[in-house]
């Protein structure tokens, strides 16, 4: 008897489980509430919005300035400090049945002065316009094809401070070619300079349109112009103690195969909001007279952006943007930027 | 060396950023906090009405102000739900309301005790004798349904006197920040660049007849880095607490008594960075004369933490000749004892030598006579300005000196004005023209023109 207790009693407790699971299931969700969620499904696809159309323009300012000036108090250096930052991000998109124009323009812009050093530092400085046509398909709405073309460009000239009077090579002959005047600004680029002018054709991808994601993939052909006015770019070699080396940089055409990968998005009820970029563009031809070959060529760009917004208009926003052009600079750019920034907002 | 760094500035950005969440956390629930007036104005609208017809809830007020529901809601009775259960709307033979725990009980939901304390019979009182009662209840949801809601909404809302008595607290945070770090960037320097500016104006006021105590605390941080210059350079460090009693007489209200403690105080230490390796001459407080040399893009510390260090104590009478909102105007005469510690050196250059030259601070007591000048005043809530002028002359000093007579005049004008861009952003402009002679003989001069966020906590 013992026995047989002791072989039903594992499958007493299966079973006992079992009905509980089934009559828990029952009891919590019964088949009216099931048939609620059903409908309220399909309510939900058939009210899903058409995106909108016509012409959408958006512009969001951040803006962030301070000044400070002191004469003879106590343990404050003398001097003028001036901070001033500026991001904008805009945006206009014309959609009309399956065709949609769609352009953006950001600047990011941050210079500071200090005391002891008489030039305004730029710490950031970037102009980026992209504007895109893109056509999807009508039976395969998140599937297109796209054409565009974008610049990407400095506003201000570039100038090289450094502390003390110091000796540049400008030929990478290994000799000093002319001096820097300590404190003194030596202009490095000229305004809008290095200009990047970019034109891409492809096919486009959206497989996701979500408040909380919106992903596009593009992979296309193209091409790159690059003009950078005779401007110089610190290349130093740590060996040389005494000696900054400058190189100097060129003009050039490339043309190549593009991926891109694009997606942007709220998240907790708009209170934060970011978009990322990643370019990949494998050049196949170029005009360059260059060393690097294949995949040395590569050009990477990526950006990222985060925005937490801490009232409607106050915003701490960051931005993070890793780039390699190896035909300006073979190292990795980085910039990272946080900015606590009275913020305006007009359109979507 | 990078590591530490590195390490430093993910502290710095994870500490700005909790901070930053943390004053919005305070400064949000701030913004729709009724003061202790505005209480008697409950958002009827804004949550569930007392009259809506909702079930159960048709009696429970929604707020605690419920007594505020105008006589119009007598023409919206309760509508009693079918099958809910709920007799809580149940009407009485003379068409009013009946509530109260039975009505409460039988919905199966608490009682409040508004509703308890409410006379049975009476579905709600008639217009409270409240101010802003019958305004109250406008914006509520049954005022809108109702047919009377109408003439209601026109109802003129009385406004809440302005309370003059009691406590008055009031903190003001105002913050400024940029960073960016840049590496390979071309044109642009490798290192971080980094802004800060900080600004807390708080005042905690007791009024009681004539009495008054007030507190104030200001406080004035900023901070500054860029690629070229490697340690991070205060450009405005101040903190000021004072705290006064004050009595006005009831026949003059225009003239006071006041007693007064002051402490101003940098919070941060005091640093000199060269441009280039500099040579120094120490100027000993003992006479001595010994030389040092700061090295460039390095810190040389002048004064530590909380260094000057002064600490006032004032005894006098004012007088406000205007009282005008656009042009608010006092005098204050006092006897004025004043404590200053100091350590470290400060900047004192003789151009004539090669060397910097630093002189030694030394602690001093003074006793004198003090003359405060204050004028201050807003346009149109838009623009607001200060003028302040404050002179005082010692008759006692504790230290010996080669000044002597208006020599050792402590002088400090000050100007600001600010311009309210919106609720939570203004342009401000500080002017400071500071004289010290014991502690340095020039003027101190300090312009400060920031765009700030601005968060009223209190």
């Amino acid at each position: 008897m013992r026995r047989t207790w002791k072989v039903m009693v594992p499958y007493l407790l299966v079973a006992l489980f079992w009905f509980a699971g089934q009559a828990k299931a029952e009891t919590f969700i019964p088949k009216t509430t099931k048939q609620t969620d059903k409908t309220k499904k399909t309510d939900k696809k058939k009210k899903k919005k058409p995106p909108k159309q016509g012409w959408i323009p958006s512009v969001k300012v951040a803006f962030n300035f301070a000044m400070a000036q002191s004469q003879g108090v106590i343990g404050v250096p003398d001097g003028t400090t001036v901070a001033l930052g500026l991001q904008l991000n805009s945006g206009l998109i014309f959609r009309h049945a399956n065709h949609e124009w769609k352009s953006q323009l950001a600047i990011i812009e941050t210079q500071t002065k200090v005391p002891g050093i008489d030039p305004f530092i730029k710490s950031a400085d970037k102009l980026d316009f992209e504007s895109n046509y893109i056509y999807s398909l009508t039976k395969v709405k998140w599937l297109g094809f796209y054409g565009g073309l974008s610049l990407t460009t400095p506003l201000f000239s570039s100038k090289l401070i450094k502390d003390k009077d110091t000796a540049l090579d400008l030929n990478g002959d290994g000799t000093a070619d002319a001096t820097a005047m300590g404190q003194k600004p030596y202009r490095l680029t000229k305004a809008v300079s290095p200009f990047m002018f970019k034109q891409f054709a492809g096919m486009t991808m959206n497989p996701l349109r979500k408040k909380w994601m919106n992903l596009a993939f593009k992979v296309g052909t193209g091409a790159i112009e690059v003009w950078t006015r005779n401007g110089f770019v610190v290349d130093d070699n740590t060996d040389t103690k005494d000696l900054l080396e400058l190189k100097r940089l060129f003009d050039y055409v490339e043309g190549g195969v593009e991926f891109q990968l694009a997606g942007n998005g709220n998240l907790a009820d708009k209170l934060l909001s970011y978009g990322f970029k990643a370019n990949v563009m494998i050049p196949y031809a170029t005009n360059a007279d260059t060393d690097l070959k294949g995949g040395q060529l590569t050009n990477v760009e990526f950006t990222f952006n985060l925005g937490i917004n801490l009232a409607k208009w106050a915003a701490l926003n960051y931005s993070l943007s890793v780039m390699r052009y190896p035909l300006i600079v073979e190292k990795w750019q980085v910039t990272n930027n946080l900015m606590l920034s009275i913020t305006a907002a007009v359109g979507e | 060396m990078t590591r530490n760094t590195t390490a430093k500035k993910t502290v710095l950005l994870g500490a700005i950023l909790s901070s930053l969440l943390a004053v919005n956390a305070w400064a949000q629930p701030a913004e729709g906090q009724p003061t202790g007036n505005e209480s008697t104005q409950p958002a009827a609208g804004s949550g569930p009405s007392g009259s809506t017809g909702s079930g159960g809830t048709t009696l429970a007020p929604a707020r605690p102000a419920s007594d505020a529901t105008p006589s119009s809601n007598t023409a919206q009775p309760a509508r009693p739900e079918p099958g809910s259960g709920s007799t809580t709307g149940r009407q009485t033979t003379s068409g009013q309301t009946t509530s109260g725990q039975n009505a409460a009980a039988s919905s199966g939901k608490t009682a409040r005790p508004e509703a308890d304390s409410r006379p049975a019979g009476t579905a709600r009182p008639a217009a409270s004798t409240k101010p802003g009662a019958a305004a109250a209840t406008t914006k509520g949801k049954s005022a809108q349904k109702g047919g009377a809601s109408a003439t209601v909404k026109k109802a003129v809302k009385p406004k809440p006197k302005k309370r003059t008595q009691g406590w008055f607290p009031r903190l003001k945070v105002g913050l400024n920040m940029s960073l960016v770090h840049n590496k390979n960037v071309p044109g642009i320097d490798d290192g971080l660049t980094f802004t800060m500016g900080l600004l807390v104006g708080g005042n905690l006021k007791y009024i009681h007849g004539g009495h008054g105590w007030i507190t104030n605390l200001t406080l004035v941080e900023g901070l500054s880095k860029t690629p070229n210059v490697d340690p991070i350079l205060k450009t405005a460090d101040e903190l000021d607490l004072s705290t006064a009693y004050r009595y006005e007489f009831k026949r003059l209200k225009s003239l006071n008594v006041f007693a007064m403690l002051e402490l101003v105080t940098p919070v941060a230490p005091g640093d000199l960075v060269p441009k280039d390796d500099q040579a120094l001459l120490l100027h000993d407080t003992d006479g001595n004369d010994r030389t040092d040399s700061a090295r460039h893009d390095m810190r040389y510390r002048l004064t530590p933490a909380f260094s000057p260090l002064t600490f006032k104590q004032l005894v006098g009478t004012g007088i406000k000749p205007t009282s005008d909102p656009f042009a608010m105007m006092n005098v204050k005469l006092s006897l004025v004892t004043q404590e200053v510690w100091a350590s470290g050196y400060t900047i004192n250059d003789d151009k004539d030598t090669p060397e910097l030259d630093l002189t030694q601070l030394e602690n001093y007591q003074q006793a004198g006579v003090q003359l405060n000048a204050e004028i201050k005043g807003t346009f149109k809530k838009r623009l607001n300005y200060a003028f302040a002028a404050e002179f005082m002359f010692p008759f006692y000093t504790s230290i010996d000196t080669d000044l002597s007579g208006f020599d050792l005049l402590n002088a400090n004008i000050s100007f600001k004005v600010g311009v309210k861009v919106a609720s939570w952003a203004s342009v401000d402009y500080v002017f400071s023209a500071k004289r010290i002679p014991l502690l340095v003989r020039q003027w101190q001069v300090l312009n400060n023109l920031v765009l700030t966020l601005t968060a009223n906590i209190l």
